[in-house]
């Protein structure tokens, strides 16, 4: 335990730059969120800026001969896999509140409703603001978790310069799926009726984001942790 | 008592590559270059020693302990330097300790203000703006301080001026006075081991040529030269690296087959560099006992 207490802190020390720097990013998606009326945006932006973030650990330690650092300190391989995957989540947990904060304050400068979603601050989906609101974090935490859960073990096997394309690769991804799940179910089909339960019950759509994106990221775990096993450093 | 490192039958293949059944071991309280030309497999060797790389055979042993089994504590006794320095570079040399001293628990901190003060390493500086030699010094700074018993350094000196391969020539030869600390220490400029290295381990195309004392390596082997008319064909049979010119030859020949050569064929000792460039220039052809 103390030694992925230690590698955390490592990683946190080596990726520190990131952590200090792009958080203010993070202004210019309150910033968008609040003139455009969109307070969900903030969110989204909020989100996609900590996945670069908590890919800049992978980053640095690449320009620094970083893994030969790890590889000579007193740590198994697993503690540091196991300690990197610590990290990243630490840094998608504070994002994801960080997010609903700002997407708050957003809504307030804006004075329209947390869920609002255009430019006169209409709904997208009338009657299910706090709904939207409520599953955009949700969504935005599963999101967090499923772009670490692709990118940890490419670039644990490959290194951060030949494969931080991979970054972007999961917000492709999900946007082909929604592309691809919209054109091809009726979306309407009996969607009030669980919209009508979903807003009767205004935590569950953070706890299916939450538990969604965990299960990503242990199936990660295991397959980085193989992955890291084999690798020569 | 164990040796401070053990190294035996040790192999490790990649597509281009073998490390064929390298054997060594380190006393406890000396100095051993490993030395072999670029390619030879000395970083290969030191990586399987750190359990960076992973090995396909053989076992290492560090102070008695296998370095797999007992990673965790092998590495607590293993300080390490690097021909390249692996801390981040926007760090300040102050910064590399709270980074680094949770990992030992042997870590003393009075020892590395007084690495620091006496390597003239500033506090405050960021490690890019270190020149080469002060992070070669910070390396060992850090290497030093949290009781090791045995340093392992990959190239250290190579890109230093010949001032600064001085100084960290003595500050290794302080290190080891005590008697119980060890340094295994690879290198390509073989003057440095001239002046500081107990024993030798001479490594070519991943294998173990000679592993001895260093005055067991210069004795071990005889150069000679002479005009082109002494090279019969026995001669040049047994010369490792031969060198032909208009003028004459010269090579390198095992010591035992000295006797007999006519009166006419120069013999000298050789130096470390003689060894090495020779061997490399003969290209494996000749099996070199140990």
């Amino acid at each position: 335990m103390r030694r992925i207490s230690n590698a955390v802190r490592l990683d946190y020390r080596t990726g520190r730059f990131y952590l200090l720097i792009y958080p203010l990013l993070f202004l210019v998606g309150l910033v968008i969120g609040a003139v455009a009326k969109m307070p969900i945006f903030t969110v989204v932006l909020t989100i996609v800026l900590a996945v670069f973030i908590s890919s800049g650990v992978f980053s640095i330690n690449e320009r620094n001969h970083g893994e030969r650092l790890y590889g000579t300190l007193p740590l198994a391989r697993k503690d540091v896999v196991l300690g990197r995957y610590v990290f990243g989540l630490t840094i998608g947990v504070a994002a994801t509140v960080i997010a609903g904060m700002l997407g708050y304050l957003a809504s307030r400068i804006a004075g329209v409703s947390m869920g609002a979603f255009g430019p006169k601050g209409g709904s997208f989906v009338p009657g299910y603001d706090s709904l939207l609101f409520w599953a955009a974090i949700g969504l935005a935490f599963c999101y967090f978790c499923f772009s670490m859960a692709i990118a940890f073990p490419i670039y644990f096997r490959f290194g951060f310069s030949k494969s931080y394309v991979f970054t972007m690769l999961p917000l492709y991804l999900v946007v082909l799926a929604t592309l691809l799940i919209t054109r091809k179910l009726n979306l309407t089909l009996d969607a009030g009726s669980v919209l009508d339960y979903l807003a009767g019950h205004l935590y569950l759509p953070p706890i299916i984001g939450v538990a969604a994106g965990l299960v990503f990221l242990v199936v990660s775990f295991l397959i980085a942790n193989s992955v890291y096993a084999r690798k020569e450093i | 008592m164990n040796d401070a490192l053990e190294v035996v039958d040790l192999h490790k293949t990649y597509p281009e590559f073998t490390l064929d059944r390298v054997s060594f071991s380190l006393p406890p309280g000396y100095i051993m270059g490993f030395v072999g030309q670029n390619g030879a497999g000395k970083t290969t060797t030191i990586r399987l020693i750190l359990n960076m790389a992973i090995r396909d055979g053989g076992e290492i042993h560090v102070f008695g302990r296998d370095n797999i089994r007992d990673e965790m504590a092998v590495k607590q006794d293993i300080g390490t330097v690097f021909d390249e320095i692996f801390f981040v570079d926007s760090w300040r040399v102050r910064e590399v300790e709270m980074a680094i001293r949770r990992f030992y628990s042997g870590w003393d901190s009075s020892a590395f203000a007084g690495y620091l003060q006496e390597f003239a390493l500033p506090l405050g500086k960021r490690v890019r703006e270190l020149s080469r030699g002060m992070k070669m010094k910070l390396m060992l700074a850090v290497a030093m301080s949290h009781g090791a018993k045995l340093l392992v350094l990959d190239e250290p000196t190579s890109g230093l001026d010949p001032l600064a391969r001085d100084e960290l020539l003595d500050i290794l030869r302080a290190y080891i006075a005590d008697g119980d600390k060890s340094v295994f220490f690879s290198t390509h400029i073989t003057p440095d081991l001239e002046r500081i290295a107990d024993y030798i381990t001479l490594i070519d195309r991943g294998r173990v040529l000679y592993t001895g004392t260093k005055d067991g390596l210069l004795e071990h082997f005889t150069l000679v030269s002479g005009s082109t008319d002494d090279l019969t064909d026995t001669l040049r049979a047994g010369i490792i690296g031969l060198s032909l010119t208009r003028s004459g030859f010269t090579g390198l020949i095992h010591t035992d087959a000295v006797k007999g050569l006519p009166a006419s064929i120069h013999t000298q000792e050789p130096t470390i560099d003689d060894v090495v460039i020779h061997i490399g220039k003969d290209g494996g052809r000749h099996e070199t006992d140990q």
